[in-house]
């Protein structure tokens, strides 16, 4: 059996130079794609490589950036022509293969396997692909290529900008295991610290470890990062149009000001948790676990998950479920920048789940009849017609902001 | 040095049933002129001017070689002039 051939096509620093496609006076700036200062989003989302050079990094406050590239030209994100564009790039990809998945908005898979007839090798359809995006679109890329999708995307890091790299069963002991083990994909932070610890410093040194200790240090991730690792991936590239059940629903907020008290970190939970039981009905799924998202004020983010009591749509019990994981794995004592909320491990049906020794399925049944009613309101009236009164004490969000009660004609209430 | 503007034009042009758009009469000022030739259509983004992914046309006017874009994201055509700084 002949070897897969994979592209991971890389569009390099997508936000800011889509803003340079946009303002061609631009080009060769050093430029920074920032958030929002006064809604508390002002840190850099991207930047150009020339701000790159001058040592800009993504996450950097907009004065830190100033202050590290004095030069620097700020300009705000325009969202929706960065999917345009995203969708332009994928139009251009699906020339080649239908099988194209997308990994964010600026990179993508493309398994162009059985393409010989058209491609004398998987590194030229690369370079055509390449000029093809810059010619069309006007961005650079950066083309990964392998055997398996986890070497494509490190092969697409490799090189930037402009540039493939291939990586194939010959050559990726010599490329791709001299490279620190936070290379590979799916090695976060706390995944390297605990590698380090164990004297696992390169892929490398990953690849050569016992599996079975890896199992025993990260438990299953451990083994398939060890298969990663030694180029044994076999996950398919998705095709274009199949179809990707959802793996959570989540919503986040920046507040205003920093959270400092506890019952005003519950309230912002219950907010969150608002959007994500309207989204959990609206698609029919439920929730069997939680996980939440806390950015404090030196930016830094703790990550925690936890299961709920049982399977639930219900804001309440959600916010209820991540306020307790926020008590029990939170330790930090800065003031709270940021709050996110995700309902995770979703079912497609009411039935199935774990039920705790108190479940009242008749007291669940009332609580998802006042939801579907709360749903009606906020379909005929908008979303804030109608909201639990603690989240009225949020003075610190953005919805606390808005009209209490918005008619159906525009008309608003008496005194408003 | 060199600078680039985008033109706005009004195009008169045939949607063919196969997806194709044919510019036909081109607008400009008061006058008309008539496309006499298309000599090639390809994407192309020409990195002077903002613009989304255009489809370039080459196209013959009044005996003269002219480049016209358009632009499927606005619906819009444009050209390209030179104005100095």
């Amino acid at each position: 059996m002949t070897d897969r051939a994979i592209l991971h096509v890389d569009l390099n620093c997508f936000y800011a130079s889509v803003e340079t496609v946009l303002n061609p006076a631009l080009r060769g700036q050093p430029i920074a794609v920032c958030g929002d200062e006064e809604a508390r989003h002002g840190i850099v989302l991207a930047k150009s490589e020339p701000a790159k050079q001058a040592g800009v990094k993504t996450g950097m406050t907009n004065a830190e950036a100033k202050r590290t590239c004095p030069g620097l030209i700020i300009v705000p994100p325009h969202f929706s022509v960065y999917q345009t564009f995203s969708r332009l790039a994928r139009r251009i990809y699906l020339r080649y293969s239908e099988r194209v998945e997308p990994f964010g908005l600026d990179e993508n898979w493309i398994d162009i396997s059985g393409s010989e007839h058209r491609f004398a090798t998987p590194l030229a359809a690369a370079e055509e692909i390449r000029e093809t995006v810059k010619r069309e679109l006007g961005l650079s890329v950066s083309v990964g290529v392998s055997f398996n999708k986890i070497f494509a995307k490190l092969g697409s890091d490799l090189k930037k900008p402009d540039a493939v790299t291939v990586i194939s069963r010959e050559n990726f002991r010599e490329t791709v295991w001299r490279l620190p083990v936070s290379e590979l994909l799916f090695v976060g932070r706390a995944t390297t610290e605990r590698l380090r610890l164990a004297g696992i410093r390169t892929i490398g040194d990953l690849a050569q470890a016992d599996p079975d200790i890896l199992r025993l240090l990260l438990g299953k991730n451990g083994h398939q990062l060890w298969e990663f690792a030694n180029g044994r991936d076999r996950s398919p590239v998705m095709r274009a149009d199949a179809y990707v059940p959802e793996q959570s629903i989540g919503h986040g907020i920046t507040t205003r000001e920093d959270l400092t008290d506890d019952e005003e970190i519950r309230r912002v939970f219950l907010e969150l948790a608002q959007e994500v039981g309207t989204r959990l009905r609206g698609a029919r799924l439920w929730a069997t676990g939680v996980q939440i998202a806390v950015r404090d004020k030196t930016l830094d983010v703790r990550q925690f998950d936890g299961t709920l009591p049982h399977r639930t749509q219900n804001a309440g019990e959600i916010a209820e479920g991540a306020f307790r994981l926020y008590r029990e794995k939170y330790r930090r004592d800065a003031g709270i920048r940021s709050l996110t909320v995700r309902a995770t491990h979703l079912l497609r049906t009411a039935e199935g789940g774990q039920y705790d020794l108190f479940y009242d399925r008749r007291r669940v049944e009332r609580v998802e009849s006042l939801d579907r009613a709360v749903d009606d309101i906020r379909r005929a009236f908008g979303t804030d017609a109608i909201r639990p009164a603690a989240i009225m004490l949020n003075t610190k969000t953005r919805l606390s902001q808005q009209p209490v009660c918005t008619l159906p004609n525009a008309v608003r209430p008496a005194g408003k | 040095m060199i600078r680039y503007q985008r033109v706005p034009l009004a195009v008169e042009a045939l949607f063919q049933t196969d997806g194709r758009i044919l510019p036909r009469r081109l607008h400009y000022g008061d006058a008309v002129y008539e496309v006499e030739r298309i000599l090639s259509v390809k994407r192309f983004c020409p990195q002077v001017v903002a613009c989304i992914a255009p489809v370039e046309y080459t196209v013959q006017i009044a005996g003269h070689f002219k480049k016209i874009y358009y632009e499927e994201e606005t619906a819009t055509w444009f050209s390209i002039r030179e104005v100095s700084a």
